[in-house]
Order: C-alpha cells, then structure tokens, then sequence
C-alpha cells in the first residue's frame, strides 16, 4: 500500500491541505495503521515544540517592562558634540603650537593643511613627545579594549563613550596635578590677594577670578572676568568675556562678547559675535581670531589669522596680518610689522597714516554664487551626479548589506549626526598622532582613505535616505536604485542652492558619514555576534 | 487563521478601543498596548535570534516600528497577527543583515527523505527529550530554520504568512518547516546520545 509522505501529513496537521486531499488523507488514515501512526508521532511533536517554544522559561528584563520612551535624552547628542567640542580644541592646540613653532623656524604663510602634515617632524621637544607617546599608549590600548567590548558595543551609547573619552585624553595634554572643580553656584569669586595653586574648573553663572590661579583655568558660564593673574592657560565659554588681568599663557574663548584689555602672554583663539582688543590690551604670540565684529586697538606680536565680517585694525601687528572678511578697515593708527593680505568682496579702507611693512594684497573674493546662468554650471552638477550616483549604484549592487545597515542608521539622524560630527573632528586627529609611529603610518594613511571614502559616500546614503522617504520603503534592488537617483538628485540641488549650500553640504557630510561610521561599527559587532551565537551544523538532513 | 493567545486580560472591543486611541496619538493608550504585548515579543525575539542582548534591542525597536506603522494597520484585521508580521520583518531582515547562513532554497528537496520515517523511533527520540533539551536544539539550527519554527509554533502564522515574511515562495515553507524538524530530531537524538555517555 502506498503511504502519504511526511510532508504531507505535516501539512495536513498544520490545516494548510485543501480540502479535497484533506480528505482523500483522511479516507486513507482509516485503513492503514503506518500512516496513523506517523500522524499522531507528527502531532506529539508539534505539541512539544509548541509547549517547549511557548514556555516563559526567561523573566522579561526590568527595562523592557515599560513602553520605549522616543523622548529620551539624546546621550549621543551630548556625547558626540562634547567630544567634538573637545577634539576641537586639542586640534586648535596642535595648530597654534606648530604654528607658532613654525614661525619660531621661518616657515610663514602656510595653509593649516600642511601645519597638521608637518605637524609630527616639528613637535616640541621631549616632553611634549613623552606626552604624544602616552597618547599613542592610550589609543593603542583604547583599540583592543574596544575590540573586546565590542559584542557590548551594540548601542550608540558606548561607542559614543569611549571615543569621547578617547577625545578627552587627547584634548588634555599636560594632565592636571591637581584641580579645584567649583559649580553649581550662581556666582564665583577668587578674590583679590587669594591662590590657588593649581587648575581651576569652574561652572557657575557670573565669574570672577581676582586674584592668582598658578594652574589652567576652564570657566564655563555667563560671564567671566579675569582682572588677576593665571599662570596657565584659559579656556573659556561663556556669554561675556573680559580680561583686564594677565594670562600668561593662551587663551582659548568661544564667547558672544569677548574684551581683551589685560595682558596675554602666549597666543589667543577667540570664537565671538564681537571682538574687542583694547589699546591697553596686548597678546604676546598669535591671534586666531573668529568673529563677526572685531576691534583690534591693542597689541598682536606675531601674526594675525582673522576671519570677520566687519574688522577694524588700529593697533599693532608684529608680522603678517591674513584676514578674510566683508568690511575691513585699516585706521590711521595701524602698524603692521609683516604681509597684510585681506580677501574679501570689498577692497579694505586703508587709512593714510597706516604703517603696513608691504603694501596690501588684496584678493577679491570669488563671487560665491554659482553661475546658475551658465550651462557649464549644469554640465559640472550633471558629472558630480553622475559620479556619486555610479559610486552608489557599485556599494549598493556590491555591498548590499552594508548599504542596507547604513541605510538603516541614517533614519536615526540624531546619533548619526552626532557621530558624524565626532568622526568629522577625531579622525584626524588621531590620524595625525598616529603618524608620530611608524607602524601608525599605514594605520593612518587607511583611516584617511577611508575618511575620505566616508565623506564622499556621505551624499550617497543621505540620498538614499531622502528617496526612501519620499517614495516609501523598498528592499527590491531596483526599486531601491530609483530611489537612490530621485534622493540624489534632490542631495545635489540643496548643496547648489544659494544661501544654504555651505550649511546643507555640511548637514550631508556629517549626517552621511556618521551613518556610516555606525553601520561600519555595528557590522563588526554584529559579525561577531553571529559567529559566535550560531555554530555551523551539519548540512542537511540524513 | 487564528486569533493568538497572548491577549489576555483585555477584550477584542476593549483592545480595538484601545488600538484606535494608540493611533490617535494616545500615550496612555500605547503604554496600554506595549504593557499588553511588550514580553510576548520579547519571548518572540527571544526565541528567533541567538542572544538575549539581541532580543532587548529587538523588541525595543519592533515597537518603534509599530509606533510609526500603527496608521497602516487594517482594523479589520487580527491586531496580533499584523504585530507578529512585524516582530518576525523585522528579525529576520536582522538575521538577514548580519548574513547569518542561509539555506538554499534550491535542492533542498533532493535532500529530504520521501520515505515514511519510523514512527517508533520519532516517539522515542520526542518521550526523552524535555522542552529545555528542545530549546537548546532549537538555539543550534541554522537561522531560518529556527525562524520558521518559531513563527509557525509560536506566532502560529499560517503557511502564507510564513512566506511572505521570510521571503520564500509558498510551496517551499512546508520543506523548510519539515527539513527544520529533521534537523532538530538529530539535535535532540544526538544530545541524547551525549547525555547518556555523560551517565555512564
């Protein structure tokens, strides 16, 4: 007699026969034993693997009890910009100092590009390279230490964690014997006549520093006042600044309002609305200054980088003056010991009296509008279209996967703009430390390709992302390269559009490559994982 | 097919009450329903990938998903069977993009034995095991195995349903549902086997 194959009986069990074989089955079950008793072995299966699936063996995690709160304090965020912030800075210290020292060797006018380049053969000193080489320990470690985290490392939260602690070593050079942490008042005070004798970390809303700190200073606030004495560096965020005392060594100010008529003895980097450098007010090496109205009456000894809308020169320059800005008038007062050389729409007011070593070079501006006119215009857009469209038709035929991940991590713009920003920051930097070594070399010159890589593929994913959006989700190929084209094309005409082309290309970039940044980072876990959690099995049944 | 258990505790107009306020905008109502159906998907999760990390993350962002999808719900429909579609969607374009091994579709039926087996030695194989020994069996097959096992003994989703959320064409479910029995019939006979040299 022939029997049902096993099958077949599973999909009678199942209810998933149509009704005429379920009852030709069934007929057939009434006669023969063999069949009758597959079945009900079948069914005593199903019973168990429905009985040992349905099983709460495992209590559910206390965190998973109530629903996912979307409104959640975004720590990527926070972490990723304070790690940027961070990293900002300890690139603003590598640039200041090899620029100064380049100074001190005769190098002059260089474009910061190569000042990082450079920045390894003119490190100073052995101290300083001792303090690189504890660096280079830190990040040598911070990698395997990642490595075996990295099954943990599924959230955005621990990866976000370590790269700003990563950061934050970087950013501090010389570490701190000793700190005085002051917050959470409403105002602060070192009074006249009082010392401290060591750093000073201070977070409070009107500060005042009177008297001497023999350390570094980090104030964070509405506003702060320095009429004493700090031996070490300032760095500073805060509404208001205003330095009547001495610094003698370099101020770092991100401020609305920032007033130097005191004494700076290193160099300054002043990020503020308005500028002011008193004619009291003095700094002893370079100015860095970015600002939107600056007033520059005191004295600079060395050079002048500036970057202004409106400036107004009266005081003294000891060597170059590089400025690029709108408005920018040269007074009568003005004494500049090098080049002066200003880039902007409009050529700068020279007064009569002005001392300038060398005559002004004076650069117009490019006209920043694209010539929405010309067909070559078109032509250019059409070919950076086409390119970035190819590249992304070859990681989406090529790399699938990858291309879905990163996909999936750009819908989640807050940590991939976050991260974004952070890789944007930190890969360079810690490109360049790892240069210092020659087995960091190769190391280095593959992150840098590969930040490169990331940044060009940036307007691919974000494209992506706009297609999908606009025409809804896909997981076909096809449907996918249409969506790809339409987010594109849509990527390339806000990057043109005037007015908001700088502030959207740079949205693109650091959303792109944060995306990919997480994708990369979470396909290595993810690798991982499913190696580990899933042991090959023998193919087949026998 | 048919409506799954875990709705216990609220009746289906009190549960399309509660869907309708949800969509709405509710928080009270969406607290409601993730209280509802929050640790059957997590036992889902739980059981489709291989770690509990895994099924934490999952069943956090499968109810991000129906947050944001709860407006393409068809009412008329099951609301278990449409979160459950969901819930295996979603595991199974993880599993997919972590590139887990893959069965291929083809040749698969080459591979099955079109004989009866021997009900005899299936009921020996099913009387020794317990279900944590089907468990662990389960945790060692091939992913989308394990998937379908799952979704068919647990989400109870029909042949159809199965199909369409693993991707396969309807025909070739019952062979991957088949072929994830046999595979676990070894497992279990071959964790047996070890049990019982471990006891001697």
């Amino acid at each position: 007699m022939a029997h049902y194959d096993e099958m077949t009986c599973l999909a009678y069990l199942d209810g998933q026969l149509d009704d005429l074989r379920a009852g030709e089955l069934e007929l057939h079950l009434r006669s023969c034993t063999p069949c009758r008793s597959l079945l009900s072995a079948l069914e005593r299966e199903a019973g168990l693997l429905h009985a040992a699936i349905t099983e709460e063996d495992e209590s559910v995690p206390a965190h998973l009890l109530s629903p996912p709160q979307p409104d959640r304090v975004p720590w990527g965020w926070f972490l990723g910009l304070g790690a940027a912030s961070l990293g900002l800075r300890s690139l603003f210290l590598i640039i200041q100092q090899v620029w100064e020292q380049l100074q001190t060797a005769g190098f002059s006018g260089i474009t910061p590009m190569a000042m990082i380049v450079f920045n390894g053969a003119f490190w100073k000193g052995w101290s300083d390279l001792m303090t690189t080489i504890t660096y280079l320990s830190i990040v040598t470690l911070a990698f395997p230490l990642m490595w075996l985290l990295r099954r943990q490392m599924k959230r955005l939260k621990p990866v976000a964690m370590v790269l700003a602690g990563l950061s934050g070593i970087l950013a501090l050079p010389s570490p701190a014997l000793a700190t005085r942490i002051e917050k959470g008042r409403t105002a602060y005070t070192l009074e006249k006549g009082e010392t401290l004798q060591e750093d000073l970390i201070v977070a409070s809303g009107a500060m005042r520093i009177e008297g001497t700190v023999e350390g570094d200073v980090f104030a964070f606030g509405e506003s702060l006042v320095v009429t004493g004495r700090i031996t070490g560096d300032l760095i500073v965020f805060a509404r208001r600044v205003r330095i009547e005392g001495q610094v003698d060594g370099n101020v770092r100010a991100f401020a609305n309002s920032a007033d130097v008529e005191g004494q700076v003895a290193k160099s300054a980097t002043i990020f503020a609305e308005t500028f002011d450098l008193s004619d009291r007010g003095a700094i002893g090496s370079s100015l860095m200054l970015l600002a939107g109205n600056a007033d520059l009456s005191g004295k600079v000894s060395r050079d002048l980088l500036a970057l202004m809308a409106k400036g107004r020169l009266n005081g003294f320059i000891g060597r170059d003056a590089t400025i690029k800005g709108e408005r920018i008038s040269i007074r009568s007062t003005a004494e500049i010991g090098g080049k002066t050389r200003v880039t902007g729409e409009r050529q700068p007011e020279v007064e009569a009296g002005a001392k300038l070593a060398s005559p002004l070079e004076f650069e117009p501006d490019r006209d920043q509008s694209p010539e929405y006119t010309k067909g070559r215009f078109y032509w250019r857009q059409s070919l950076k279209y086409g390119a970035a469209f190819f590249l992304g038709l070859i990681l989406l035929l090529m790399m699938p996967g990858f291309y879905r991940e990163t996909l999936f991590q750009s819908k989640k713009y807050g940590p991939a703009l976050g991260v974004g920003l952070l890789s944007l920051v930190a890969t360079p930097i810690i490109a360049i430390i790892a240069c210092l070594t020659i087995v960091g070399i190769p190391l280095a010159i593959t992150g840098l390709m590969a930040y490169v890589f990331a940044l060009y593929t940036a307007q691919i994913f974000v494209g992506s992302w706009l297609g999908n959006r606009i025409l809804g989700q896909t997981s076909d190929t096809a449907g996918q390269i249409g969506r790809l084209a339409l987010g594109l094309f849509l990527v390339r005409v806000v990057v043109t559009l005037p007015r908001i082309d700088d502030f959207a290309t740079f949205v693109v970039l650091i959303w792109g490559m944060g995306a990919f940044t997480l994708a990369f980072v979470r396909s290595l876990s993810r690798g991982t994982a499913a190696e580990t959690a899933t042991p090959a099995m023998p193919s087949a049944t026998a | 097919m048919v409506e799954r258990k875990p709705t216990e505790g609220m009746s289906t107009p009190e549960l399309t009450a509660v869907i309708a306020q949800a969509r709405a905008g509710s928080s009270e109502a969406w607290g409601e329903l993730y209280r509802q159906y929050g640790a059957a998907i997590f036992r889902f999760c739980r059981r489709a990938l291989p770690t509990r990390e895994d099924a934490e993350d999952a069943t956090t962002e499968i109810f991000v998903k129906v947050k944001e999808k709860l407006s393409q719900y068809d009412p008329t429909r099951p609301f278990t069977a449409w979160l459950y579609k969901v819930a295996a969607n979603h595991c199974w374009d993880l599993l997919r993009r972590r590139r887990i091994r893959q069965d291929l579709e083809t040749g698969d039926l080459e591979n099955l034995p079109l004989e009866h087996p021997d009900p005899g030695q299936l009921e020996m194989v099913l009387s020794q095991s317990t279900s944590q020994q089907v468990r662990a069996a389960l945790d060692q097959l091939p992913s989308r195995a394990r998937m379908a096992l799952v979704l068919r003994y647990y989400s109870e989703m029909s042949y159809d349903e199965i199909a369409d959320s693993l991707g396969v064409r309807r025909p070739f479910v019952g062979v991957l549902l088949l072929r994830a029995r046999h595979q676990l019939r070894e497992t279990l006979a071959r964790m047996g086997g070890r049990s019982l040299a471990a006891g001697m």
